[in-house]
């Protein structure tokens, strides 16, 4: 094989994988919208004043929910990138993205509690899962993007 | 230079790049991304199979039977020789690698 072969399999090499990784999101929203659902319901089924049944039964239907959740992630997945690929900046979105979901949802919570309006953590909760529903998949889409470009650049 | 035969032809290369960024990749998923048809796709992934490059998984989405390809540890250390390689035949001469964006 002489270099000018070398370097056009080379580059078909990162081309490939390049599309690969811009053909899905780095995590599929759904998945966390879903974990936030969890999240709200488990909320809303210990909320103070709850009867015991509604919290039980609530809790079996929420535990089924994220069992069947953790099932089509690892079966409806059509690929799920390397973690090798990770960048830095990806890495950081991601963990940026998801605390300021998490305080976003702390912070309303302890501000519905304190103007006592009864949910409060549930409607926090629910703030959390529509912003990580509506912000997601840009998220998910930019990691990807971000994993691309590193394999297109060779490093 | 000898370059690894199993993974040599075009088509084989292209789907175990492919396989190499991902943990996990399901047929339909490599046969649109490469550009291939089922039956080129199944020969293949039965090649790289036997040689010990690709673990595959059978299972079911509903009824429909489903199907994904993983690199094996054999496969992933395969494919790193080969891009070496291929480096090492470029790097003399000073050519850029840099992907069409045209294709």
């Amino acid at each position: 094989m002489n270099p000018e072969e070398a370097a056009q399999s080379l580059a078909t090499i990162r081309q490939t994988q390049a599309k690969a990784l811009r053909s899905e999101p780095w995590f599929p929203h759904w998945y966390t919208t879903g974990v936030g659902v969890f999240v709200t319901g488990g909320q809303f089924v210990t909320e103070p004043g709850t009867p015991i049944p509604v919290m039980i039964g609530g809790g079996l239907v929420l535990l089924a929910g994220l069992a069947i959740l953790a099932f089509l992630m690892v079966r409806r997945r059509r690929m799920a990138a390397h973690r090798s690929l990770m960048t830095g900046s990806g890495s950081v979105a991601f963990a940026v993205w998801l605390v300021g979901s998490i305080a976003l949802d702390i912070a309303l919570t302890f501000w519905l509690t304190f103007a006592e309006v009864p949910y409060g953590r549930t409607y926090g909760a629910l703030a959390m899962t529509v912003f990580m529903a509506a912000t997601g998949p840009f998220v998910a889409r930019w990691i990807s993007d971000r994993m691309a470009r590193r394999v297109e650049s060779g490093r | 230079m000898e370059l690894d035969p199993v993974i040599h032809a075009p088509a084989r290369l292209q789907i175990v790049s492919l396989l190499a960024a991902a943990q996990e990749a399901e047929f339909g998923f490599v046969r649109d991304t490469v550009g291939v048809s089922d039956s080129v796709l199944s020969k293949h992934g039965s090649a790289l199979e036997a040689a010990g490059y690709v673990a595959v998984r059978k299972g079911y989405v509903g009824k429909r039977p489903k199907t994904w390809f993983k690199l094996t540890d054999k496969g992933r250390a395969a494919f790193t020789a080969y891009v070496e390689n291929l480096q090492r035949i470029v790097a003399p001469s000073g050519l850029s690698v840099t992907p069409d964006k045209r294709a």
